[in-house]
């Protein structure tokens, strides 16, 4: 079956090999590679590769290329997993920004942030929506977040794993 | 029929519901499962009660106070099984791990509800009980009324369980549950818990975790075969958890929850989540949710109420019965 894959790549050397080299090993064939330079986000460059593969591969072939590179798209649906996390305390003190900025670093798509102020004097709260393309990236993303909040004063509420809907 | 002379040490809510439902099932424990159980002796630290012939439940039983030195009861009272339900301490195991010790070496079965000893002491426990060649069970030590030790013991031998997760401390979770609810801050809906006698008045084994993250260490041990202690338990209690973090989470489909977990290897944890409402692990108010995750067959999940005198003793009367009955714990009618 066809099956198209939108990737995001590092633009360095070695990168494409890495995917194709994932690819050779599920035994898929390479009917196109399209890189998309006008769309590159900083130095991650997307890249749309249209291969046929049999059915049953497919999906462990998406999780062996979301444990390498991030995968935006299969076919045209999104790919990855949904999760969130609460920040609970003087989070606007704590600098918003750089949890999101955290986030992303790590790989992860900040999706939503919303939050909610009791009182000036009181902890506050934001809960941030995020997207992640593999279990390594979030895994990355929590650990970079929680060692934020650690450092900031305020507590890491995150979704039981269960949660990716 | 076998008669079985029940030492029980401890008399609060849990022993006097136990001792009730002795009582008052005694023709189906004696028809179902062949034993003829009675309490011969009650101990306290105030005192003990024996009776050879058996002590009735009931407000006479507090009358009839001989002076006896406690702990050293469990080394030298005629019985054939020793039941603490002693208070819970998760430092030093309390006088029901001396209790237990000394029970388990003079070759006496035990059956504790008593989270301290198994916390302090689990290993040292189990493998006395197998080299006396005796019964130890703890089924009432984890969430209460549901028979999570129980469920792995005798039916999952075929299966190995891998992960559990599981909502292990129905106080917090009322809290939580009345937080969300009622958009409560955690003062108030620690306040109403107080009021319905679901929080101590010291509520800070509930509300801090240590309840739910010695009995992460019970389930680790027994049920995952690991050897953990209290301090290997990453623990966050409720406390932070504001009003706005549970608008918040509710408004996104979420609940928060203080949710224990531990697998076959890395952390063990105790620390708020928030858990999709769709989740079986979403349960409410004072009830208890234990999810096994198994390396054969998937996820099985077990919910009911794990805290309350009656509900834990049935638990207690359960081990009672397995450590007891020449029928075996089905028991079968005659």
């Amino acid at each position: 079956m066809k099956v198209e894959y939108l990737v995001e790549l590092r633009d360095q050397p070695g990168q494409l090999g890495l995917v194709l080299g994932i690819v050779a090993r599920f035994g898929a064939n390479i009917l196109s590679i399209v890189h998309e330079r006008e769309r590159a986000r900083g130095d991650l460059v997307p890249v749309r590769l249209a291969l046929d593969v049999e059915e049953p591969a497919v999906e462990p072939l998406t999780a062996a290329l979301s444990a390498e590179v991030r995968v935006t798209t299969v076919s045209g649906r999104a790919a990855g997993t949904s999760h969130a996390l609460l920040l609970v305390g003087h989070v606007f003190r704590a600098q918003l920004g750089d949890f999101t900025d955290a986030l992303f670093t790590a790989g992860a798509d900040v999706r939503h942030v919303r939050a909610e102020i009791e009182h000036k004097d009181k902890p506050s709260a934001v809960l941030i929506e995020f997207q992640s393309p593999s279990a390594r990236v979030l895994a990355d993303a929590r650990e970079r977040v929680e060692a934020l909040a650690r450092a900031r004063g305020l507590v890491v509420v995150p979704a039981i794993e269960e949660a990716a809907r | 029929m076998k008669r079985v002379r029940i030492a029980l040490f401890g008399y609060g809510a849990v022993a006097k519901a136990f001792h009730q439902i002795l009582a008052s099932d005694r023709d189906r424990l004696r028809s179902i499962h062949g034993i003829d159980p009675s309490v011969v002796a009650i101990v306290r630290s105030s005192g003990a009660w024996i009776d050879p012939a058996g002590l009735a439940p009931g407000a006479d039983v507090l009358a009839r106070r001989k002076p006896g030195a406690a702990a050293d009861l469990a080394a030298s009272v005629a019985c054939d099984l020793v039941v603490d339900l002693t208070p819970t301490n998760l430092a030093t195991g309390g006088v029901g791990l001396e209790i237990t010790r000394r029970a388990l070496g003079r070759g006496i079965p035990v059956v504790t509800a008593n989270k301290g000893p198994l916390v302090v002491a689990y290993r040292e426990l189990t493998e006395l009980a197998r080299a006396k060649g005796v019964p130890f069970l703890f089924e009432g030590s984890v969430a209460g009324a549901i028979p999570t030790l129980n469920l792995h013991d005798r039916c999952l031998p075929g299966n190995r369980v891998t992960r559990v997760d599981g909502i292990l401390n129905g106080t917090s979770n009322f809290i939580l549950t009345r937080m969300a609810e009622e958009g409560l801050g955690f003062e108030p809906a620690l306040d109403e818990a107080r009021e319905l006698g679901y929080a101590e008045a010291d509520p800070s084994a509930d509300v801090d975790g240590h309840d739910a993250a010695a009995k992460v260490v019970i389930l680790a041990n027994h049920v995952l075969g690991r050897n953990l202690h209290l301090g290997d338990v990453a623990t966050t209690g409720i406390r932070s958890v504001s009003g706005a973090a549970m608008r918040l989470a509710r408004e996104r489909g979420y609940a928060i929850r203080l949710v224990a977990s531990v697998g076959l290897d890395g952390p063990a944890e105790v620390a708020p989540k928030l858990v999709p409402r769709s989740s079986e692990l979403n349960v409410n108010g004072t009830l208890n949710v234990v999810r096994y995750t198994t390396e054969h067959a998937g996820a099985f999940t077990l919910v009911g109420k794990g805290a309350g005198g009656r509900e834990t003793a049935t638990a207690v009367l359960s081990d009672v019965i397995q450590a007891t009955s020449p029928r075996g714990a089905a028991g079968k009618a005659t």
